[in-house]
């Protein structure tokens, strides 16, 4: 009986002074999670196939790089004029490293590294590039389209708002 | 009873919210350029030859008489004349049935009296047609002069933010 009345009590409250005061608090709380921690995306485009679908919907982490760096493998937010639209791209390479990619394949100082995330063919070939200080290499997951149509590069360090976590 | 005094309150809190979100200052005259420019630049199925024609015609209405165009990832920078962006216009939309320009994140960045920059996020999307399908996004920095008629985009720089 007890039990009912409190599942009223939750379902249909009072719309009373602490009501209101609880409603600001969650919109409040939810407001500073959602945009400055935590903030929901939607991915639009395929560069980022297979790992991730285009529609799909995802959680960018802005604090994740306040105490370490991007490293090989994550997926990061990279800013353009604003913070509307954003680019997702994984890094394969940081600074000093030299990245190639043969006959599809991703090469760091010379060493092929296995991309377990990547699938499909790719016949991409690039000559290389010695990653600057203060900048990141970073590359979409959809390898199999023709590397002139794919964006890909160098990227200021500056420029990343933060990893894709989920 | 309401009180005289306090429906003036209201009334000039409401004018001053007008003043602040809708007066349109030389700011939001330069976004509203740049969002009638994007609309401007759109294409259906739906629309006509003709219709497209006559739109073509409107680009005066968003652009200087003569207008830079610099691409960085290709080392391009040349000055395009009206004339020219009507024809290219006309290409683009003769060979797509579909196209779509979005303008966002707007930030202007240096604001003169008769000169401004602005920076924006600029997504397009081309499908159907003639041409391949198409789809791209990027930053983009304006230049824009003001002329009688108001401001008018002289310069249309897209930027290179990843380096291959």
């Amino acid at each position: 009986m007890v039990l009912r009345e409190n599942l009223k009590k939750f379902l249909f409250p009072k719309f009373d002074a602490h009501f209101a005061m609880r409603a600001i608090v969650v919109a409040a709380v939810s407001f500073i999670i959602f945009y400055f921690f935590l903030t929901p995306i939607r991915l639009r485009g395929k560069s980022m196939e297979p790992t991730l679908k285009d529609g799909s919907i995802h959680f960018l982490c802005k604090i994740c790089f306040m105490f370490k760096e991007p490293k090989r493998g994550d997926i990061v937010g990279i800013k353009l004029a604003g913070r509307k639209v954003i680019l997702l791209k994984r890094v394969v390479g940081v600074e000093g490293e030299k990245v190639e990619f043969r006959e599809g394949k991703l090469f760091i100082e010379g060493k092929e590294v296995y991309e377990p995330y990547i699938k499909g063919e790719s016949d991409w070939n690039y000559e290389g590039k010695v990653v600057e200080k203060g900048k990141l290499f970073v590359v979409g997951d959809n390898r199999s389209v023709p590397i002139e149509s794919h964006d890909f590069g160098e990227v200021s360090k500056k420029r990343i708002v933060g990893k894709m976590i989920w | 009873m309401v009180n005289k005094k306090n429906i003036l309150i209201v009334l000039g809190l409401l004018f001053i919210a007008f003043l602040i979100f809708f007066y349109p200052t030389e700011k939001r005259k330069i976004k509203k350029l740049l969002k009638n420019t994007a609309e401007w630049a759109q294409k259906s199925k739906d629309d006509t030859a003709l219709a497209v024609a006559v739109k073509s015609k409107r680009s005066k209405n968003f652009f200087a008489d003569k207008v830079l165009l610099k691409i960085e990832k290709r080392d391009l920078e040349r000055e395009v004349a009206l004339e020219d962006i009507e024809r290219g216009y006309l290409f683009l939309m003769s060979s797509n049935d579909y196209f779509k320009v979005k303008i966002t994140d707007i930030d202007i960045e240096k604001i003169e009296d008769f000169s401004a920059e602005a920076v924006a996020t600029v997504l397009i999307e081309a499908k159907g047609g003639t041409l391949e399908e198409f789809s791209n996004v990027n930053e983009v920095s304006f230049g824009f002069t003001k002329k009688e008629e108001g401001w008018r985009i002289n310069k249309i720089e897209i930027k290179e933010v990843l380096e291959k």
